[in-house]
């Protein structure tokens, strides 16, 4: 190689990091018109000025990587029978990353997940607020997110579910949560081969038909599913679905929690044959109400090891 | 550009989602909220139980819903209590062939142990209606009376209209309850539901129907459907059921989607039963077959209108 090839191949270089890792606008912008002389170049010796022009037809085969703001974005999208839904995307502090799908109860809406979504993207934005009645909603107790790898977060509200479930609709709820995976496939910086869910309450079941649905439609791939006291409340049997997951080779983690006096989901936990931790001693509670501090398991805990284990088959 | 390009990758990726058809779980039914494409008939029995558990009891309340979910459609028909029926399978140990509805249930509990089939008591009703009248149970859900109390004060009451006043014995010239609406807690339902009227002008087969309205509206009002889930986990081990929760829920969202206007109670009509003045003696049918008819209409979705 000699000298005159150095700085062309060096030219060459840079032209295709800027057109391989630049930012979003790249995609469709024509790019930069790069233009330089080689300073080895005598000067006496005129030489055509090199331009180097990408073609604006190039299209980059991967995503291009860009580092999402960590504030949440606001994202819509319409069910199948045509129903406008709102949810947030929390973006990781990588691209492309794994994503968790936080799905909420009848009793409230996305907003329940706010601490908990910052918690687990662990990009600053969890303020050790005071306490709020202990609750999932308050994050001084929160135990510190232990993960190698970062993890972006989606919440969405479901169909008449703000501030609170108005009408009861199963059905619907399972609409709402198979356009929600497709929204998930979609969204920039996520990679949708690593795609894990959990729920509280019909949030919970809608978690796990998520799951399940989107490995069978084939859209991504859904590493696993958390939850917390399901009950078959969204028309389909839980047990049928979890085995799913858990007959997969290897076997996808089916984390499923209950409260004691809670005998639906004691019912529904107890169905899962090979289910791993299925049996907590966790007090009289439903849903959300599960994470609370002082608990021998600590719900958030057992989160943290389902995202470990799911995302990379190993636990804390 | 920015915009062409991104309407491309989209379209590409519905395109390539657009041959597929939206899986459901395996096993399901092609009916509304996943429900199975043959109508279910669910067997409904509240028992005169004041303890926890149902060991014994007779059976105090007796309906069957019809719920189709193929055509989104359920309706409703009381039993009375008292009446005269074929209670099969008990022979054997106890030597009788006949007795009262509500005994049909009794014998079968598991105190009872009269009957060796699936379901105890319930499994004991179910037959029964099978062999009297042909029609076919699917499932059955059973509650005491500790449970119905608790489970109506649980929704934080029920409103309810009654259209006749209901006496006592003790004072036969003062309703107990006089015609109008009500908000009742678990106790006070149950009293109303359990009275035993000396006129009898509104049976306790009316009044279990009303009961049964009160607490399908108050289970779908704004403020009770956020705590569905809870309730359904707090009861479920109270209730004695072979539903399945998923069908449970395939159930209650069918009935969240259907007008409460539109489900028809019914019951068997007064004027086709010999009913003596003495209450506690068994109601007759007038014409044998009769009942059989009606239900076969029941079955066939003609009636109650």
């Amino acid at each position: 190689m000699n000298k005159r090839q150095i700085p062309f191949l060096f030219i060459i270089f840079v032209v295709c990091l800027s057109a391989c890792s630049g930012n979003q606008d790249t995609i469709d912008d024509p790019g930069p018109i790069l233009t330089t002389q080689p300073t080895d170049v005598p000067s006496t010796t005129p030489e055509p000025t090199l331009t180097f022009t990408p073609a604006p037809t190039f299209t980059p085969s991967v995503t291009p990587i860009v580092i999402l703001d960590p504030e949440p974005i606001e994202v819509n999208f319409i069910t199948e029978d045509g129903v406008e839904l709102e949810g947030l995307y929390y973006p990781a502090a990588e691209n492309p990353a794994p994503l968790i799908i936080l799905v909420h109860w009848a009793r409230g809406d996305m907003t329940e997940w706010e601490q908990i979504a910052f918690w687990l993207q662990d990009r600053g934005l969890l303020v050790r607020s005071p306490d709020y009645n202990n609750s999932w909603k308050s994050s001084d107790w929160f135990p510190d997110y232990k993960s190698e790898e970062p993890l972006g977060v989606l919440v969405f509200t479901m169909r008449d579910c703000q501030g609170g479930c108005q009408t009861y609709s199963p059905a619907g709820w399972l609409l709402d949560i198979e356009a929600v995976m497709l929204k998930a496939a979609l969204l920039q910086g996520v990679d949708k081969d690593r795609i894990i869910t959990a729920g509280t309450s019909i949030g919970a079941d809608g978690a796990l038909y998520g799951c399940t649905w989107m490995n069978q439609v084939g859209i991504g791939s859904c590493k696993g599913s958390f939850s917390l006291s399901p009950a078959s409340l969204l028309t389909l049997p839980y047990d049928e679905l979890a085995n799913q997951l858990i007959g997969k080779e290897p076997p996808l983690p089916v984390y499923c929690l209950f409260g004691l006096r809670d005998d639906a989901s004691v019912e529904t936990c107890s169905d899962i044959a090979g289910l791993i931790p299925v049996d907590y001693g966790y007090i009289e509670n439903h849903g959300f109400e599960l994470i609370q501090p002082g608990q021998s398991n600590d719900p958030l805990v057992l989160l943290n090891e389902f995202i470990n284990i799911s995302l990379t088959g190993v636990g804390e | 550009m920015k915009r062409l390009i991104y309407a491309l990758v989209i379209a590409s990726i519905l395109f390539s989602f657009g041959s597929v058809t939206p899986v459901k779980a395996m096993g399901q039914g092609g009916g509304i909220c996943n429900g199975p494409e043959d109508v279910m008939y669910i067997l409904v029995i509240g028992t005169d139980t004041r303890s926890v558990g149902y060991l014994y009891g007779l059976g105090d309340s007796t309906m069957v819903l019809r719920v189709d979910f193929q055509n989104q459609d359920v309706s409703v028909i009381s039993f009375p209590r008292d009446l005269w029926v074929v209670i099969p399978d008990v022979t054997e140990d106890d030597g009788r062939t006949h007795g009262k509805l509500n005994q049909a249930y009794f014998f079968g509990t598991e105190g009872m142990g009269y009957y060796s089939g699936e379901g105890h008591g319930a499994g004991l009703m179910a037959e029964t209606m099978k062999v009297n009248w042909g029609l076919e149970i699917d499932h059955y859900i059973v509650l005491n009376m500790r449970t119905f109390r608790d489970v109506v004060d649980a929704l934080g009451g029920i409103e309810v209209y009654n259209p006749a006043p209901v006496y006592s014995f003790h004072q036969p010239n003062q309703p107990k309850f006089p015609v109008g609406g009500y908000f009742f807690g678990g106790q006070e339902a149950l009293m109303y539901a359990r009275y035993r009227d000396p006129n009898n002008s509104i049976d306790r087969v009316d009044r279990h129907a009303i009961i049964m309205k009160g607490l399908f509206k108050q289970v779908f009002s704004l403020s009770t459907i956020p705590k569905i889930p809870e309730l359904i986990g707090l009861y479920k081990g109270n209730v004695l059921t072979d539903m399945h929760l998923a069908e449970l829920s395939q159930f209650l969202c069918l009935a969240a989607q259907t007008d409460f206007e539109d489900v028809q109670f019914g019951r068997i009509p007064k004027d086709s039963l010999y009913i003596p003045d003495w209450v506690g003696f068994v109601w007759l049918e007038k014409e044998p077959g009769s009942i059989e008819t009606l239900l076969h209409d029941f079955q066939d979705g003609n009636w109650p209108e």
